[in-house]
This record gives C-alpha cells, structure tokens and sequence, in this order.
C-alpha cells in the first residue's frame, strides 16, 4: 500500500515535471520571437547624453534624460543590504528565480484569480524596466523570467545589482540611486545615512505613494518596515535600527515641480520637437541656450502671484471654480528675445500655457493698431479731431452695431491721442470703418500677428483672440520705432562636445517707418500719463513708458500691454472658464485694475537699479501742444493742453474752426484744411445717424463739418498730411508750418 | 498484469533518491534555470533588439546621426567660406535671402588681402580698429536681401557691434573688379606688345599722383608682405568699337613661392591714357614694343 502510494507520488512528480517541461518548451517557442536580445554590458544601458537647457543668465533651468550611473562601490552599503533585504532577500541564492517567492505570488495570483503579486526579484524587476512595458500579465511574465535566467546566466550579481540601483524608478523625476539620492537627501548616493537608505529603498515599490514629499508618514511607515526586515535578516541589529528611527532624516527641500519656467520650457521643447523630431531632444545630449531670464521670470511669478493673491480677496466667491489666471510675457525689443513667459499662475495646478494660447479677446489692447492703420492710410495725426458720439453700423439681417464706451458716456470732440489716451470705443470703431477691416489686418500681420483676425468692424475692439506672446511681440515693434524681430526663445543648440548646431541671429526688418510709427509711440505714453493706464504713474512707476490697457465686454479679460525703451510686456488676467471677474461689491475688474498693477511691479524690479532711458524721437517729429478738444495749437489762457508728437509736414491749425453751418470758413478752405485731420466718412456717418436732439446740437455747436462734397472726401481719404498741404497752398499763411 | 522493474523492489527507493536528489542539486545549484539561461545565452545573438532599452538606443542612434547631419552641413558651410579667396568672391556668390559667417580672422584676412582699397569704402579700417577696440567683435554675418548686402560685426551672443549695408551696386565698381588669377599675362589675352617690363611700370607709377596710381594697382605693401615679385605688366589694346568710357585692363603679372600668377585691374581710361602717354616709344628699346599710346580715336575731344 505504501509503495503503491509511494509510487503515485513519483508519477505525479513525473507528470508534474513532464508537463512543467514541456509547458516551459512549449512557452520558449511560442514566446522566442518575442524575447528580447541581451547588450554585452549591463554598464551601457545607462549611457544617454541628457539634455540640458540654459536661461540667459546661465542658469540650467531644465534637464531632460538626466541619469546619473554610479558604481557599485559608490553606493552606500546600506542601501545595497535596504534594497536587497525588501525586494529580493534571496537575490545572492537564487540564479534568477526564487521558487519558495514564486511559489507564494503564484498561489496568491490563483486565489485572486489575477495577477496581483509579481513574485519578482531584483532580476526580473531589471528585465522588466530594461525591456517590458509595465502591464502586468502571464506573457509578459514568462518572458521576464527567461530574460531574468539569461541576465543571472550572463552577468555577475554585482553588475545585475549595480544596473538595477542605477535603473529603477525613485519618484519625483528620480531615475537611479543617485539622482534619488540627490533628490531627496541632497547627497551623493554613497554618503546615505541608515535611515535614508531605507526609505530609498521603499521607494521602487511605490515610488509615489511612499513618496517623503507628499507623503511622510507613509513613507515613514514604509522606511520602519524596511528596518524591522532589515534586522530580521540580520542585516542590522535591533540597536542600529533604533538608533536609525532617532536620527534626523535631513529631507531635502523639493525642487519644485511648481517651477514657472517650465512653461518656457516646455514651449521651447515642443519647439524643438517641431523643428527637428522629438528624438533629437531626447536623445540628442543638447545643450540649449534659451533667452529665458530666470530672475525675471522669478519676478514676474512673483508679481503676479502677490496681485492676484489681494484681488482674489475682493472677488466674489465662486465655489468649486477655479481662481484667477495670469499670463505674463516679456519681449525684449532690441532683438525680440523672450525674456518671460509666464503661462499660468501655478505649474504644478495647471501646465496649459495662457501666455501661447489665443483664445481671449485683447480688448482694447487691439486698438493702437486700428489708430496706426487709421494715421497711416488716412493722413490723420494724433492731433486729428474726431467725435465720440453715439453710433450704429448697420448689419445685414441683424441688429445694427452700436459701440459703447466703458463709461456709457460719450466725450464729444476729442483728438485722436485723447481718444486713445481714454479708450474710447466708438472712435475705435469709426476709424475701423473708415480704413475697413481688411486694411487693420494687414497692418496687424505686418506687427507679427499670426492669429485669425475677423473681417468685421469689431475686430477694432478686440474681438478676435491673441496670445499675450503675440500682443508683447506686436507692441515690441512700436517700441523699437517700427523694427520687427520676431520673438525667439532659443539663442543657440550645441550638442555635448559643444559644436554649434544653431544659432540666431538678429534680423530685424523696419516694418514701418520711425516717423510714422512714433506718433503712436506718443499717443500710447500718454495712455500711461493720463490715460486708462495712470495707474501705472500711481503706482509710481517713473521709466519712460507707454502702453494701453484691455478690458473685453463683462470683464472676463483685463489686458495691460506696455513698453520701456528696452522691454515690452503683456499681461492677462482671467478665468480658465471665461467667467466674469466682479468684485465682492459688484465691480468688475479692468485692465487697469487687474494687469496693470502686475505689469508695473514687473517693470518696476526687472529694471530696477537702470537708467531712465527715454524713447528715440526720430527726425521729422515735432512735438506741440494743442487743445485736446479742438486739436488747435495751444495758447495761453486756452485751459487743458496736451502734448503730441506729430510729422514735420502735418498741420496743426492755430485757431478754432467755425462749422460749416456758420458759412464762415469756406471761401478760405480752412475747413478743408483740417477736415484733412477728420474722418469724412465717420463725419458722414455723423450726420446720417439719429441722434437724440440735445446731443446733437451740442455737437454741431462745437465741431466742424465737411462740406458736403465728395471729391473732397475722396482726397481725403486718400492723399498724405504732406500731399494735402502742397494741395491746399493758398492755406499755408494761416496754418502752423 | 504485474509490473516489472529493472531494479527490482529497490527500485521506489532509488526513484526517491533520484528525485530527492535533483531536487536538492536544483535548489542548491539551481542547475535548471542556469541551463535554460545558458541556453538562452546561447541563442542571444539570433534574437532582435526588442524592448525599451534598444528602442532608446535606436533613438539615440537617430539623434546622433540628426546631430552628425548637422554638423557636417555646418562644417561644409564653413569650408566653403574658409574657401574664399576674394572678398568680392565671397558676397559675388550670396544667394538672396541666405547668409554666412565669417569668422573675424577670415574677415580681415579677405579684407586687408583685397587687391586696392576698395573694401575701405565698404568699412574703414580705422572702424574696424574701433570695434575691435572693445574686444568683443568675434564674428561677420553677412546677408543678402534683395538688391543689399548686410555686414554684421558680431559679438560672442550674435548681437551686432555695427551693421554696415552696401549696394550690390558697389559690386559693379571698377574697384571691385580686380582678380587675382594663375598664369601668365598672355593667358589672359594680353598680346606681347601689350607688355611692358615692371620697372618701366614701377618708375610710372612712382610719379603718379596718388589717387590715379590707386586706380591702377596696389599699393606695394600687398606684394611685398605676400612675397609677390612684379615681372611685367601688360595693358590691353582698347577695342575701336568700344565707347570712349570704357574701362582698359591692366594686368600685373608676378611670381609667388611656386607659381606665376597675375593681378587683373580694370582702370579708367583716363588714367591708363595718362599712364600710356608717359611710356617711351616702342621704337626705343628693342626689348620693349608697347605702343606709345593707344590710337587716338576719332571722337576723341
């Protein structure tokens, strides 16, 4: 009986075996195709070039690929006993599998009914991170396994133990024992201390959620385990263990994932991936040297950060909503480096980078360049008289368009710098319908913007999205007297012998005239001075300076975009969700409340200890002052007087006009004269439109009109200031020179 | 039926120590997994280059040759402008919209080895010596738009310490045009009795005014710090068809180390006039047959 027994026991053994062999045979053909071949040295698999970026003030602001291998020798042998004695205590026993563990995983994996535990030692951990993806199943097991035999059968256990602490996955970014080291502790690996030893190697199991900088307790919990095994191998005594929990971790502090540049970042390595194949960044051993200014970019986090920190105070609470958002650039203008990009308010909250995307509306921050197109084709000047009054476009088979102002109020006559100065909407509008949208599209191209820009009258408000990069870029021109550079971010790409790969070079274009471009230039300072920008001067910002602000319709954007001679910047703020930003007391928040208070604590440290450096005027300006109602030169005793910068051969009338009603001045051509400065279409567009009775005879009090000849109007739409002078001869005795 | 065994009633036993026996040679020796290791081993080298850790290494491999790619591209760039022997050479064969660089020794090299002065009207020397003063001029990007040229005088970061622009008019100038050329006089189309000795010449041009000697050679520094020994100099025979503007070709001829080369310079026709008219007559040497002057042509004042 007991031999009988005995000899079924043997069969089953047989069997057992037989079919184990022949499962395993049957497993190598089905799976040898798919087995992956061995390199002849452990020691290689370690050896990519890292990528590096640098800021400009050679800062290494990124490092893509970083692995830092080290030697067996080099690493601390209390980590070597941690990682051994927690993931695989029988590593020096075994050639590449442990029966008793395999066993274990295995009937646990078939009371789960699924692959639950891995049963993997150090060498199959090794094979799996060098040669499988991380899903776990059968297949893929077997095929782990025959590589883990093939490792064990191929290399010492110092060289699998060795690539397989330089290998394996630490959390935090941190690939390798060292780099892990380096991360957490802020020390080689080789100087760990017990205590650190062992929550580094609690790490490779659950690298993010034993992870100390997240999560201490866990990781703490997990590092008491590693020690309790620890001396239970008599690896350590129970003394060293206690002596251990004692001491003083010394967590370093975590290098933020939160880090503002990585939105620079990141924009440049999708440029670069772009431009020459994502392979070349990752595996190219680059060193890119960017315009990135890490100090500005501090600053303007900084700025930022503290503003929308105190707005948000005041803000009406939005339960579960997201809070405010920023976008910050800073161009510089010389030759168009991008010196901040600032996409969001926290990195590590959300990655979508405001500061490239162009799905807000600008607002008036738009308007500098319908005013520009407007001087440009038209031969207007910012002493120009216009009319704010209330208007409509009509639209086919809609409502007609009546343009409103911030304020609901109309200002009546204003010059063209005053209208700009105040933002005021439908003096926007009306030069946008004089020159036609397509005209302001051009020019805007012209300024770098690279968005769909829409055909419609409105686009002279803002209507059609930007990014902040484009608007800084665009102002940046302004700035640089009409030159264009377009923004870049990457100054020069070595590979890691320090070979030159690229490199820019400025190539600035004069897009635009000196002498038409600082008019405007002008104007836009006076937006700072006295304008919608003032708060910027409140906030006693003293660098010569010019801007405009940008508040889009129910305040879901505020926009301050201005310059210094050296630097332009741009700055949004709003909700991710487009919602309006109003305050606790109902108010809403505008450009100049919500940007420009940022932009000017900006400006104000990025230059900070330099020289007020004015704007160049170029040659053919001259600068008058004129009454900022009827656009005639400025005489004692006449009240407000505003400064503008005008063209040697623009003409700036010395004394009021009469309207033409009072058929005083037509005989002399002086109403020609300055209806050279006056829209005519939007003067008949005045004159055509219903208006409330009172508003319009306070205006025909005050402005003069065109005579009702279409000729004229004609010239002037399209002659020049200087053009129209040597027309009008006969007025050069009572005109200004 | 019975079962019959080889080793008779022992045989259970032998079997369990057989067993036992393996099982004890694979847990201490772990023969098993060495032998299908081994084996494995021994098939390496049939296998593919599956996995993640040949996936990077292909992707290195790709980046590296994207890298070499690169940099032989730049580095025929480079050769090329190391290339260039002329100064007119160089911005003659700037395709429009491209650029190169230059590094400030080939620059300079080009511009002070230019046959005449003629690259002082494109920079003065005495800027050059200005921008170099601050000592951080490294490079010259030059680049062609349209109907200009563009020097830039650059630094380390590629800002430019100063931007000069010339016409590609300024191409076309007389002064411009000389080449420097190997061979002798008569391969350039010079017939003997167009040919005069150097010394002839060097006693000319020593009595010239120095504004009409600069229009018809160098000044004797270029051939004495290059080595280059004057041996005769040839002047072209004017074609009679030709307007009375047109320029006459002057052609130096001199030795270096190893060969005989010529210096062509176009020169206005006054001043070649000027120069002939001072020649003695070619009946008064035997040696020297150049005509006294060119024909006087019939419209001329």
């Amino acid at each position: 009986m007991i031999r009988k027994f005995s000899q079924f026991i043997l069969n089953l053994i047989y069997a057992l075996s037989l079919t184990g062999l022949l499962i395993l045979a049957g497993a190598y053909l089905a799976l040898r195709g798919d087995l992956p071949q061995l390199p002849d040295k452990l020691e290689t698999i370690n050896l990519n070039l890292p990528t590096e970026l640098y800021s400009v003030d050679g800062k290494r602001i990124q490092i893509i690929g970083q692995r830092r291998p080290v030697n067996l020798t080099d690493i601390s042998s209390w980590f070597l006993k941690a990682i051994v004695a927690v993931e695989d205590h029988n590593f020096y026993r075994h050639r590449g599998l442990d029966h008793l563990g395999l066993l274990r995983a295995l009937l646990s994996n078939i009371k789960e009914g699924r692959v639950r535990q891995g049963g993997s030692g150090i060498t199959q951990q090794l094979s799996k991170n060098l040669f499988f993806s991380f899903e776990r199943n059968w297949v893929r097991k077997i095929k782990e396994l025959f590589i883990a035999l093939q490792l064990e059968a191929s290399f010492s256990k110092e060289q699998i133990l060795e690539a397989y602490c330089n290998q394996i996955y630490f959390g935090n970014g941190a690939y390798g024992v060292e780099e892990a080291s380096r991360t957490y502790f802020d020390a080689r690996s080789k100087d760990l201390t017990l205590i650190q030893a062992a929550l580094l190697a609690g790490l490779p199991n659950s690298p993010n959620n034993a992870n100390p900088f997240s999560n201490l307790d866990r990781a703490m919990k997990r590092t008491r385990h590693i020690l309790n095994r620890m001396v239970q191998l008599s690896m350590i005594s129970e003394a060293q263990k206690n002596q251990a929990l004692k001491s003083d971790l010394q967590l370093a502090t975590p290098e933020k994932e939160t880090d503002s540049n990585l939105y620079f970042v990141n924009h440049v390595m999708k440029q670069l991936e772009e431009n020459y194949g994502r392979e070349f960044v990752y595996f190219g051993g680059l060193k890119v040297y960017t315009t990135l200014d890490a100090r500005l970019q501090k600053i303007a986090e900084k700025a930022a950060q503290a503003h929308l920190d105190n707005l948000e105070k005041q803000m009406t609470v939005r339960p579960g909503k997201d809070s405010l958002q920023v976008a910050l650039v800073a161009i510089e203008n010389k030759g168009g480096a991008v010196r901040v990009m600032l996409g969001g308010r926290d990195f590590s909250r959300s990655q979508f980078n405001r500061a490239v995307s162009n799905n807000r509306l600008p607002g008036s921050s738009f308007k500098p360049f319908v005013y520009f197109t407007a001087m440009e084709q038209l031969g207007y000047s910012p002493a120009t008289v216009v009319v704010d009054e209330p208007i409509a476009f009509p639209i086919q088979g809609g409502d007609p368009w009546e343009p409103q102002n911030f304020s609901n109020a109309f200002a009546g006559d204003l010059v063209l710098k005053k209208a700009l100065m105040r933002s005021i909407n439908g003096v926007a509008a009306q030069l946008i319908d004089a020159v036609g949208p397509e005209e302001v599209i051009k020019t805007a191209r012209k300024f770098g913007f690279k968005s769909p820009l829409g055909k419609n009258l409105s686009l002279a408000l803002g209507t059609s999205p930007v990014s902040p990069l484009e608007l800084a870029g665009a102002y940046s021109v302004i700035a640089n007297l009409g030159i264009y550079n377009k923004p870049y971010m990457i100054r020069r790409i070595e590979d890691y012998d320090g070979n030159r790969l690229y490199e820019h070079f400025y190539g600035g274009v004069q897009r635009f005239p000196e002498k038409s471009i600082y008019p405007l230039l002008d104007m836009m300072k006076g937006v700072i001075e006295g304008g919608t920008g003032r708060v910027v001067r409140r906030m006693k910002f003293r660098h010569p300076a010019a801007g405009k602000t940008g508040t889009t319709n129910s305040f879901k954007d505020a926009w301050f975009n201005g310059f210094t001679k050296d630097l332009s910047a741009s700055v949004w703020v709003g909700y991710d969700d487009n919602d309006p930003m109003i305050k606790k007391r109902g108010k809403g928040l505008t450009g100049a409340g919500a940007a420009a208070p940022i932009w000017t604590y900006f400006m104000q440290k990025a230059l900070e200890g330099k020289d007020r450096v004015h704007f160049p005027k170029p040659e053919g300006i001259r600068i008058e002052s004129i009454d900022p109602k009827t656009g005639i030169l400025f005489k004692e005793g006449m009240g407000e007087s505003l400064r503008v910068a005008v063209k040697n051969e623009t003409i700036i009338p010395t004394e009021a006009l009469k309207s033409v009603g009072e058929g005083e001045t037509d005989t002399t051509g002086v109403n020609d004269a300055d209806s050279s400065q006056q829209p005519a279409d939007m003067q008949a567009e005045r004159t055509d439109k219903a208006l409330p009775n009172d508003a319009k005879n306070a205006d025909d009090k005050t402005t003069p009109k065109l005579p009702e000849n279409n000729s004229i109007k004609e010239n002037n739409k399209k002659m020049s200031a200087s053009e129209l002078l040597q027309e009008l001869s006969p007025l050069q005795k009572i005109v200004s020179p | 039926m019975k079962s019959v065994s080889i080793l008779g009633p022992q045989s259970i036993f032998i079997q369990w120590a057989l067993v036992i026996g393996l099982a004890a040679l694979e847990l201490t020796t772990h023969f098993i997994e060495t032998g299908i290791g081994n084996y494995l081993k021994w098939q390496n080298f049939q296998r593919p280059q599956l996995g993640r850790i040949w996936d990077r290494d292909r992707l290195s491999l790709i980046a590296q040759s994207k890298v070499k790619s690169i940099r032989s591209s730049m580095d025929t760039a480079r050769e090329t402008t190391e290339s260039y022997t002329t100064f007119r050479q160089l911005l003659d064969q700037l395709e429009p919209g491209y650029s190169r660089v230059l590094s400030k020794e080939k620059f300079l090299n080009l511009y002070f080895n230019f046959p005449g002065q003629w690259t002082d009207s494109l920079i003065s020397p005495y800027d050059l010596l200005g921008i170099d003063a601050g000592m951080q001029w490294e490079r010259v990007l030059i680049k062609r738009m349209g109907p200009w040229i563009s020097l830039d005088l650059i630094d380390h970061d590629n800002i430019p310490l100063r931007e000069v622009f010339l016409s590609l008019s300024q191409l076309e100038t007389l002064e411009a045009s000389r080449t420097q050329n190997r061979g002798r006089l008569e391969d350039a189309g010079f017939l003997p009795e167009q040919i005069i000795d150097h010394d002839e010449f060097l006693a000319l041009l020593k009595n010239m005014d120095p504004e009409a000697r600069s229009q018809i050679s160098p000044p004797p520094r270029w051939f004495l710090e290059k080595q280059y020994q004057i041996t005769r100099v040839g002047i072209s025979e004017p074609d009679s068809n030709a307007a009375e503007e047109q320029p006459l070709k002057l052609g130096i001829e001199f030795k270096t180390d190893y060969f005989t080369e010529y210096l062509l310079i176009t020169a206005p026709r006054e001043t070649a006039n000027n120069l002939l008219s001072q020649l003695e007559p070619a009946e008064s040497s035997n040696e020297k047959n150049l005509p006294l002057a060119f024909p006087e042509r019939k419209n001329t004042p």
